[in-house]
C-alpha cells in the first residue's frame, strides 16, 4: 500500500504533504501552486491577509473542497479526493461550530459515535478529554450555557478526542477578547505539545503566528511567500509582502552600488543608505529593496552624532512598553522607530532628532513572487 | 462619588423599566389589540359560543351521545383525521427538500422560488380546486394524455375520491409547510454540517443527527398548520371528493343547511374544536420538550 517513492523515514516524519495545489473559483485563481510539508508533531501556521488563499487551502486539506490540480497526502496516504468524513482530521472552526442541541458531553462524543466506538469507551475518553481541557463537570451543560473560552475548549476537546492524524485550527481565537485570546493561545500550544499533535493553524494575526508556531508559511496572492521559523520570517523576510505583513517596516528602494565590498543603496540624491560590508548576491547598479525594522532605527537628540539624518518628529504613539515615533527627514523620507519606554531618550512632536541607522541591521529583500500591488 | 452615581443611575433605570412594563405598556397593548379583539369577539367568539350553547338544546347531551355511539360519525372523524395525516405527511416530504434548496440557493433563484411557492396563495382556492378537476377528471388532462400515449385503455378513477382530495389539499396547503421549515433551515449554521462531516459523519448521519433535530421546531409548526387547515378544509373535499369523501366540515354544512339540525352541527363543531385544541396542546408540549432539550439557560 505504501508509496515506494517514500522512504519509511519520510513516511513517518511528514504528517501533511501538499504538492502543487492549484484552485480557481471562476476566473479567480485562489491558489497558484502550493507546496508545503509539515513534519509530524509540528505546529505550522499559515499566515496571510484575507483573500490570500489560506482559507481555500484549509478547505482543501480538510476535504470540504477538492483542488483543481495537485495532491494532498496525510501521513503518506493520498487523500486528495477523499471526503472530509474519511480523512481523520480534527478541526476547530472560527465560530466553534458546536452542536447547539447536544450537551458538551454529546458534542465531544460525536466523532467517537461516528466511529462506532463502544459506549463505555466513549464515556471514558470523553471524560478524559474534558479533564484535559479543564472542563470536568461541564459535561451535561449545553454550549450556550458556556462562556466563549469554555466553548472554545469544547471545540478543541471535540477535535482531539478521536486522536486525529492532523489538527486544523481555523482562526479559532478571533471570536475571543484579547485577554482570553492570549490565555487560550498558551493553552492550545500546551495541549498540542502534550498530545504531540501535528497542527495546522490558519490566522491573519501575525503576532499570534509568531507566538505559537514552529514554522510559519506566509501566504499572499495564492502563493506561499516564505516558509520558515518565526524569527526567520521576522528578521529575514524574503520579500516586501512578507516584510510588510509581519511587523512594522521601513522599506526603501534604490540602486545598489558596491565598491570595495561595501554596498550602498542610492534611494535618491538625498538618501544613500550604507549597507556595510556585504555580499548581496546582485550585480552592481541593480535595483534593490531594503528593510529595517523600527526597533533598529535609533533616534538621537539633534546633531550629536556625525553620521546621521536630521529629522523632525511627526507623531508619537505610546504602546505601553514601547513608544513608536514617526519622523520625517529634511529631504522628506519617513522612518518609523520603536524604542523601549524605559529607554534613555524620549521625544515630543516637533522635536529635532537625528536618525541613526546601523548598517548591519538592514536586510536586502529578494524578488517578489507575485505581481506587485501598488508602490510603497 | 462615582459608585453612588452608578447605583443611582442603576436604580433609576430599574424604575424606568418597571414603569415601562406595568404602566403605559399594558394600556398600549390593550388599545392596540382592541379593534381585533372586538371584531373577533362579535363575529367569531359570540357565534361559536352560541353554536356550542345550542348543541345542548333541551338541556341534553343527546347530540354528543349520537356522535359517540353512531359508527357513521366515528368513521367520518377517522376519515377526516386520516386525510389530514396523509396530507401533512405528503407536504412534509415535498416541503423539506425544497425548503433546503431555497435556503441554499442564490438570491435570484430564491426570489423566484418564493414567488412560485406563494403564487397559489394569491389565487382563489376555488379556482385552484377547479383546476385540479380539469386535470384529474374522467376526460381530464391526465387521463387523456395517458390514453393518448397508449398506457391505459380506460380512464383511471382520479376524481371524486379520497385520492383527489389528498392531491388537491396537499397542493393548496404546501406553502404552509414550506414557509416555517424554510425559516428553520435558513437559520441553520452551515459549518455545523462541515464540522459533522469532518468528524466522520455520513450524509445520512448529518441529516438525522444535525439537520432534523435543529429544524424540528419548523417541522412541528408546518405539520401543525397543515394538519389543522386540512381538518377544517371544505372546498376541496366538497368539489374533488364529489360527495363521496365525507369529512367533518361537509357533515357540519349538511346538518346546518340541509337538515337545519343546529344542535347536532354545534356538537360536531365542538368536538372538532376540542380535538384540534387537544392536538395543539400536545404539539406545544412536544415543542417545549424540544426547546427544553436545548438547556434552560
Amino acid at each position: 500500500m505504501l508509496d515506494p517513492s517514500i522512504t519509511p523515514h519520510q513516511h513517518q516524519s511528514i504528517a501533511l504533504d501538499l504538492r502543487g495545489i492549484r484552485k480557481s473559483y471562476g476566473k479567480v485563481e485562489a491558489l497558484k501552486g502550493i507546496d508545503l510539508k509539515v513534519r509530524a508533531g509540528e505546529f505550522v501556521t499559515i499566515l496571510g491577509p484575507s483573500g490570500s488563499g489560506k482559507s481555500s487551502l484549509l478547505k482543501i486539506v480538510a476535504g470540504f473542497e477538492m483542488p483543481d490540480v495537485g495532491d494532498v497526502l496525510v501521513r503518506g496516504r493520498e487523500v486528495t479526493h477523499l471526503p472530509a468524513s474519511a480523512r481523520d482530521i480534527g478541526m476547530v472552526f472560527q465560530n466553534f461550530a458546536l452542536f447547539p442541541h447536544l450537551t458538551v458531553e454529546r458534542n465531544v462524543a460525536f466523532p467517537l459515535e461516528m466511529r462506532k466506538v463502544p459506549r463505555a469507551e466513549i464515556a471514558r475518553r470523553v471524560e478524559d478529554t474534558l479533564r484535559l481541557v479543564s472542563l470536568s463537570g461541564y459535561g451535561s451543560r449545553y454550549p450556550r450555557q458556556l462562556s466563549g473560552g469554555q466553548q472554545q475548549r469544547v471545540a478543541l476537546a471535540r477535535a482531539v478526542v478521536f486522536e486525529p492524524k492532523l489538527l486544523l485550527l481555523d482562526e479559532p481565537f478571533s471570536a475571543l477578547d484579547r485577554k482570553l485570546r492570549e490565555a487560550m493561545q498558551i493553552e492550545v500550544k500546551e495541549l498540542q505539545n502534550r498530545l504531540g499533535l501535528t497542527t495546522v493553524f490558519i490566522t491573519h494575526d501575525q503576532e499570534e503566528a509568531l507566538i505559537m508556531s514552529d514554522q510559519v508559511a506566509v501566504m499572499d496572492e495564492g502563493v506561499i511567500q516564505q516558509f520558515g521559523a518565526p524569527d526567520d520570517i521576522y528578521h529575514r523576510p524574503n520579500n516586501r509582502q512578507v516584510a510588510e505583513f509581519v511587523g512594522d517596516s521601513n522599506l526603501f528602494e534604490g540602486a545598489l552600488v558596491r565598491e570595495g565590498g561595501v554596498a550602498t543603496l542610492h534611494v535618491d540624491e538625498a538618501l544613500a543608505i550604507d549597507l556595510g560590508v556585504r555580499d548581496c548576491g546582485r550585480d552592481a547598479d541593480a535595483r534593490a529593496r531594503v528593510l529595517i525594522r523600527p526597533e533598529a532605527v535609533r533616534l538621537a537628540p539633534a546633531a550629536r552624532e556625525p553620521r546621521s539624518l536630521p529629522a523632525t518628529v511627526e507623531s508619537v504613539i505610546f504602546l505601553g512598553p514601547n513608544t513608536k515615533y514617526i519622523v520625517r527627514t529634511e529631504q522628506g523620507h519617513v522612518f518609523t522607530s520603536r524604542t523601549s519606554t524605559m529607554g534613555p531618550a524620549s521625544f515630543a512632536v516637533g522635536d529635532q532628532v537625528d536618525v541613526v541607522l546601523a548598517a548591519e541591521s538592514w536586510r536586502v529583500l529578494g524578488e517578489e513572487t507575485a505581481a506587485p500591488r501598488g508602490v510603497l | 462619588m462615582l459608585a453612588v452615581d452608578n447605583t443611582l443611575a442603576h436604580s433609576r433605570s430599574a424604575v424606568h423599566r418597571k414603569r415601562h412594563l406595568l404602566g403605559p405598556g399594558i394600556l398600549a397593548a390593550i388599545l392596540l389589540a382592541a379593534p381585533a379583539l372586538i371584531v373577533l369577539g362579535i363575529f367569531f367568539f359570540y357565534p361559536l359560543f352560541m353554536l356550542f350553547f345550542q348543541s345542548f338544546e333541551g338541556g341534553t347531551f343527546a347530540s354528543y351521545a349520537e356522535i359517540a355511539t353512531n359508527p357513521v360519525y366515528l368513521n367520518v372523524f377517522l376519515k377526516t383525521f386520516k386525510i389530514a395525516v396523509i396530507v401533512a405527511a405528503v407536504d412534509l416530504v415535498l416541503a423539506y427538500p425544497l425548503a433546503f434548496y431555497l435556503a441554499r440557493a442564490s438570491t435570484a433563484v430564491r426570489a423566484l422560488g418564493f414567488f412560485l411557492v406563494l403564487l397559489p396563495l394569491w389565487t382563489s382556492q376555488l379556482v385552484r380546486t377547479y383546476a385540479w378537476m380539469v386535470l384529474l377528471g374522467r376526460n381530464g388532462v391526465i387521463n387523456r394524455a395517458l390514453m393518448g400515449a397508449g398506457l391505459i385503455e380506460t380512464p383511471l378513477p382520479l376524481l371524486n375520491n379520497e385520492f383527489a382530495v389528498v392531491v388537491g389539499m396537499s397542493h393548496i396547503l404546501l406553502p404552509f409547510m414550506i414557509l416555517p421549515i424554510y425559516g428553520a433551515v435558513a437559520k441553520l449554521d452551515r459549518t455545523l454540517a462541515d464540522a459533522a462531516y469532518g468528524m466522520g459523519a455520513s450524509h445520512l448521519q448529518v441529516i438525522r443527527r444535525i439537520y432534523l433535530p435543529l429544524t424540528a421546531p419548523g417541522i412541528l409548526a408546518g405539520v401543525a398548520l397543515v394538519f389543522v387547515l386540512s381538518l377544517g378544509a371544505f372546498i376541496m373535499p366538497a368539489l374533488l371528493g364529489g360527495g363521496r369523501v365525507p369529512v367533518i366540515p361537509l357533515l357540519i354544512e349538511q346538518q346546518t343547511t340541509r337538515f337545519l339540525n343546529w344542535p347536532f352541527s354545534g356538537a360536531l363543531s365542538a368536538v372538532l374544536l376540542f380535538l384540534v385544541l387537544l392536538l395543539f396542546w400536545l404539539l406545544n408540549k412536544a415543542a417545549a420538550r424540544l426547546a427544553g432539550g436545548r438547556g434552560n439557560g
